[in-house]
């Protein structure tokens, strides 16, 4: 699970049939370096997640990816892959000083 | 499976009824070379992991189904506490002038001579016959 802050919603006019119904976040996945800062940007390339906790815009989430985001709509076969699990009330984020960012590879 | 360095801790109210009762970390993914690389992760925690400690995670849902319901959506789990010092040995090394593979780099004394001559020529000639 992945942390990421919610941008807005998708709304489908037409969707295959297993699709209709699913409410759907824009989610912008945050980066270690904007956790740590902890000033509410995200930083990672935008996730599209099914959702049924309906989070607040700006609000931060925890959003599953892969296969078993799909496991709560069972046993029901959505192409999901993308799932909104949680909604973040405190996040405490301290990577140790001594190691600090210089450790941080620059992802691509 | 992979190793992670715990950096922090979550709390959530409003979450997938399966997670009811889960404890949430926040860990950070530990590459080759003990340095952190990605997002950070939320991992569910059943072994008390504490902060600065390296946990062995599993991205197997089957661990966390069992536990908490079948329609658990959530799969990183931390399934060891990894002892400390964490430590990973690695042998420099340089590629070969075809670029296929690479060998060891050769130890060198101060006066730059070759110290495990036998060992690198071996590796070289192992390059060669690769071809």
């Amino acid at each position: 699970m992945r942390l990421g802050i919610v941008r807005g919603s998708v709304v489908l006019s037409e969707a295959i049939p297993a699709l209709r119904g699913t409410r759907m976040v824009i989610v912008e996945p945050v980066t270690a370096a904007n956790l740590e800062l902890n000033n509410g940007l995200g930083g990672g390339k935008a996730v599209i997640a099914a959702d049924q906790l309906g989070p607040g815009i700006g609000q931060m989430v925890g959003f599953v990816e892969g296969r078993t985001a799909a496991n709560p709509f069972s046993p029901m076969d959505v192409p999901v892959d993308a799932y909104c699990a949680l909604i973040v009330d405190q996040v405490d984020f301290q990577p140790p000083l001594s190691i600090g960012s210089a450790d941080r590879k620059v992802q691509k | 499976m992979f190793l992670a360095r715990i950096d922090g801790t979550l709390t959530s109210t409003v979450k997938h009824e399966t997670l009811e009762g889960c404890r949430f970390l926040i860990g950070q993914r530990l590459d080759a070379d003990g340095g952190a690389i990605g997002d950070p992760l939320v991992l569910v925690d059943t072994l008390g992991a504490g902060r600065g400690t390296t946990v062995l995670v599993t991205t197997d849902n089957e661990t966390l189904r069992n536990r908490v319901g079948k329609t658990t959506p959530a799969r990183m789990v931390v399934c060891g506490l990894v002892d400390e010092p964490l430590q990973i040995h690695r042998t420099p090394v340089q590629p070969l002038p075809d670029g296929r593979g690479s060998v060891p780099v050769p130890s060198r004394d101060r006066q730059g001579a070759v110290l495990n001559r036998g060992a690198t020529s071996h590796s070289r000639s192992v390059g060669r016959n690769s071809k």
